[in-house]
């Protein structure tokens, strides 16, 4: 299996504190790989490294052979990676098409459809619309297309992130916390939803998520983090099996 | 350029960058507390030379008398602007507060041309008299000797009140948190208040300082305004040493390329210091890192 | 209550509600050309004011850029133009494009330092912009120094006793609306959105942010210039004065009073602008005065401006319909 994400002795410090150290992990194209650890063990600034968000002080990362150190934040959706935030990053007084549509890019700057009301520019705007609303049903959620996003429920505007994240047509997209405030059902519906955008859509997914059933539902593979090192990789069900995993997580409420 | 001229540009600049110095202090005194770019800090100070001018003078008191009620009265208008367009809708962002600070300098600017015609000067009486002082070559008028007096007089009194009082300690607790500040029992209403009177009354002083030099007229501090913020910001906004400092520097580079090239360098001089600053140390010329606070 | 905006986003289908605004719109912009000569003349400064502010709109509403510096574009429009007419012999249209290019790049160069500098910070840089392009007219001989500059009369101003100009100006900034409701309502609307809401997130979905932050400021100086231009050749007479910083205030204030959520939000702050001066003819200066509340006063308890009056009358009014 190829790995899409290569992580190679990932290390960040922020001042005195080591955020990551020596961190590898690989993602294999088509799977759902998991990432967890307990609260502070530097999954999201992981994430943030492979998002282009934070400089590593040291190590690779490499998406689909490309040196991803080597590019801007912005250049991301462009090479197929999408992300979701953990703190949640939606303009609340727009509607939910509005945010959805953020996703959206198009090959090329802006024309001059975007300053004229052309009839090419009501097509391509149908067309993102379109798209939009097909993310949305991705995740259950097209009925609420023009609610205002401050009106919904937090479950929903987790999901809202994921449809814009498969706004942009990902090869890998990554789910920070998707479950955090999610109940039973709606973690279900989640996890059926994600494996259907494996499916349908050919992703793969990196998720850092805290709910451990969810994980073996869902998940192919798992990296554990504690304290910004690696301390376990590999089938899901070693969250149960390994013993550093279950002394990680000793006293952890999760 | 010779000795002498550059000498004479040194003391023009160090008077000059006293007074954008001590603007800056209030400048720098009103956003650390309160956290409001205040940009009427300016007509304020316009409106302390006219308010002195029309109002208390006429009434007979001595220059000194009446320049110091000046200063009070502007100081209670400091009062009364924070309670009328400050204090409404505390939960605004700054940058809206900003805007009415921008709003309150147009309507004094209007005021003063409504009562005093647009553009017209009128001489101001000078405190310290006509004539100069020698030392060797160096010529200095009494007037840039007695304004710079008065500013470093008015900047000590200032630095001995925010230093060593009680209302002072208030507002230094205030602009270093303001949440915790409350919590120690601070009544941070009040400190703002005051903020607002010492701040009001620094700049009338320097309205009252600069009026003589030039003619006093509706634009009178109008190129002052910009030059204060830019001192502030070269002491990072939150620092009174730094807004000296920065005070100092600008007016003496000022100088001393208007000396070497012509006056009309000045304008553009400035603006270039600006922007450096913010691009280059955007916390400030003196920031610690420690200290990393943007502006 | 579902805001739905100018325009409804259906392809080529306006709400009931927009047709009739932009009715009463049509019907007023074609009124001045049946009134006074004088007040032909208001409303023509009114349509320019218009186009300042729907300009200005662009970076303060979508980017939450507060930009200070509009009276330099301005300036550019008025003093490129001229020159490019006196010195150059350009006819109007050509010249007026050729002070439009000069503007954008003034604009592109100001959104230079604009990832570098925090809101306050850059605010401050475009007034010290404003400050600098003004002295800097002033001193030199080229611009007219402290007098400024005359432009020859030109015959369409005039015509028709200023109907022709007036037609004109109102029908750049009809133009100019349009092209602004495109915008906002468009990809780069969205985009300037999401780079002032977390430039972070914007980033992570692919907006460049010098890119577009640069656009924000070529768009906006783009419509400052053409109003400039206009400004000058209603008057015939480019005065430095004219388009002093305080010209930058008074088109944000245009903004600020008329609203900055809806296109025609500015075209009424701009109405507001012009006839302030107008109302209070009878004391001098006394308009100043009374805009400067009233800037005090929107800014103090009313941050949406009129749209934030008339949506609160709105709702209450709608709120006895179920």
């Amino acid at each position: 299996m190829t790995a899409l994400l290569e992580v190679s002795e990932i290390t960040v410090r922020f001042g005195g504190v080591r955020a990551l150290t020596g961190v590898n992990m690989q993602v294999a194209e088509g799977s759902v790989h998991g990432l967890i650890g307990p609260n502070g063990a530097g999954k999201t600034t992981l994430l943030n490294c492979i998002g282009r968000v934070i400089e590593p002080t040291e190590g690779r990362l490499v998406f689909a052979r490309d040196d991803l150190r080597a590019r801007p934040t912005h250049d991301l959706a462009r090479l197929g990676v999408a992300r979701t935030f953990q703190n949640l990053a939606l303009m609340d007084d727009r509607t939910v098409l509005d945010n959805v549509l953020v996703g959206l890019r198009r090959a090329g700057g802006f024309t001059l459809h975007d300053f004229l009301p052309t009839r090419r520019r009501f097509a391509l705007e149908a067309e993102d619309r379109a798209t939009a609303l097909a993310a949305l049903a991705q995740v259950d959620l097209q009925q609420f297309a023009h609610q205002k996003i401050g009106k919904l429920p937090y479950g929903y505007r987790k999901s809202i992130e994921i449809a814009r994240a498969l706004c942009t047509r990902p090869r890998l997209l990554m789910l920070d916390e998707p479950t955090a405030g999610l109940n039973p059902t709606e973690m279900d519906q989640l996890g059926i939803a994600v494996r259907r955008m494996r499916e349908t859509l050919g992703l793969t997914v990196l998720l850092i998520t805290h709910h451990i059933e969810f994980l073996l539902e869902v998940a192919d593979r798992v990296t554990v983090l504690d304290l910004g090192c690696v301390i376990a990789d590999g089938a899901p069900d070693l969250v149960h099996t390994d013993a550093r995993v279950r002394a990680a997580y000793l006293g952890a409420d999760e | 350029m010779t000795l002498d001229i550059l000498m004479a540009a040194l003391v023009s600049g160090i008077v000059n960058g006293g007074l954008y110095a001590l603007l800056g202090i209030a400048i720098v005194l009103i956003f650390s507390t309160t956290g409001v770019a205040n940009f009427a800090q300016g007509e304020l100070a316009t409106f302390g030379a006219f308010a002195m001018f029309m109002i208390v003078l006429p009434v007979g008191l001595s220059l000194v008398v009446a320049w110091m009620s000046t200063v009070v009265l502007l100081g209670i208008l400091g009062a009364v602007v924070y309670f009328i367009v400050i204090r409404p809708r505390p939960e605004a962002d700054h940058l809206n507060l900003a805007v009415r600070t921008l709003g309150l300098s147009g309507l004094l600017h209007s005021i003063d041309v409504l009562k005093w015609g647009p553009n017209e000067p009128y001489r101001f009486p000078s405190l310290f008299g006509s004539g100069s002082l020698s030392f060797g070559t160096v010529v200095l008028s009494h007037d840039q000797l007695g304004t710079l007096a008065v500013a470093v007089a008015m900047a000590v009194l200032f630095f001995a009140f925010f230093n060593h009082t009680r209302p002072g300690l208030a507002m230094r607790a205030v602009a270093m948190n303001r949440e915790v500040a409350a919590l120690q029992g601070v009544d941070v209403q009040r400190t703002n208040v005051m903020v607002w009177v010492v701040a009001t009354a620094i700049s009338a002083t320097v309205g009252l300082l600069v009026a003589p030099i030039s003619f006093l007229d509706t634009g009178l501090m109008q190129p002052y305004l910009l030059k204060a913020f830019t001192a502030a910001i070269i002491g990072g906004m939150y620092s009174f040493p730094g807004v000296v400092a920065g005070g100092l520097i600008l007016g003496i580079a000022e100088a001393l390329a208007t000396a070497a090239a012509s006056i009309h360098v000045r304008e553009p001089l400035a603006f270039a210091v600006l922007l450096l600053v913010l691009l280059l140390r955007p916390a400030g010329l003196f920031a610690s890192s420690r200290l990393q606070r943007r502006v | 209550m579902g805001d739905v905006p100018f325009g409804s986003q259906e392809a080529g289908h306006t709400s009931p509600r927009s047709r009739v605004l932009l009715t009463v719109l049509v019907l007023v912009l074609v009124a001045p050309l049946f009134a006074t000569g004088y007040m032909r003349y208001v409303a023509t400064l009114w349509m320019i004011y218009a186009i300042a502010a729907v300009g200005l709109q662009i970076p303060i509403g979508l980017a939450a850029i507060y930009s200070f510096g509009h009276s330099a574009f301005m300036l550019v429009g008025a003093y490129a133009m001229a020159l490019a007419i006196m010195l150059g012999g350009w006819p109007v249209p050509i010249a007026m494009l050729a002070a439009l290019v000069l503007a954008a790049l003034v604009g592109a160069l100001l959104a230079l330092p604009s990832l570098r500098l925090s809101g306050f910070a850059l605010a401050i840089v475009t007034m010290g912009a404003s400050s600098l392009f003004f002295q800097s007219v002033k001193v030199f001989k080229l611009t007219g120094g402290p007098q400024g500059l005359f432009l020859p009369e030109f015959a369409f101003v005039k015509a028709m006793d200023g109907r022709a100009f007036y037609a004109i100006c109102a029908g750049l900034m009809m133009l100019g609306l349009m092209v602004s409701h495109c915008v906002e309502s468009g990809r780069i609307g969205r985009v300037l959105r999401a780079s002032a809401a977390n430039p972070l997130m914007a980033q992570s979905f692919g907006v460049h942010l010098m890119r577009v932050r640069t656009l924000a400021f070529v768009i906006s100086a783009v419509y400052g210039s053409i109003a400039g231009s206009l400004l000058g050749l209603s008057t015939s007479y480019i005065a430095p004065e004219a388009y002093a910083p305080d010209l930058s205030i008074q088109v944000f204030a245009a903004v600020m009073i008329g609203g900055m959520a809806r296109a025609w939000g500015p075209v009424l702050g701009a109405l507001f602008i012009v006839l302030i001066p107008e109302l209070t003819q009878s004391v001098q200066n006394l308009g100043a005065i009374v805009y400067a509340l009233i800037f005090i006063a929107v800014s103090t308890v009313y941050p949406g401006g009129l749209q934030q009056m008339i949506s609160g009358l709105r709702a209450r009014l709608g709120k006895r319909v179920p």
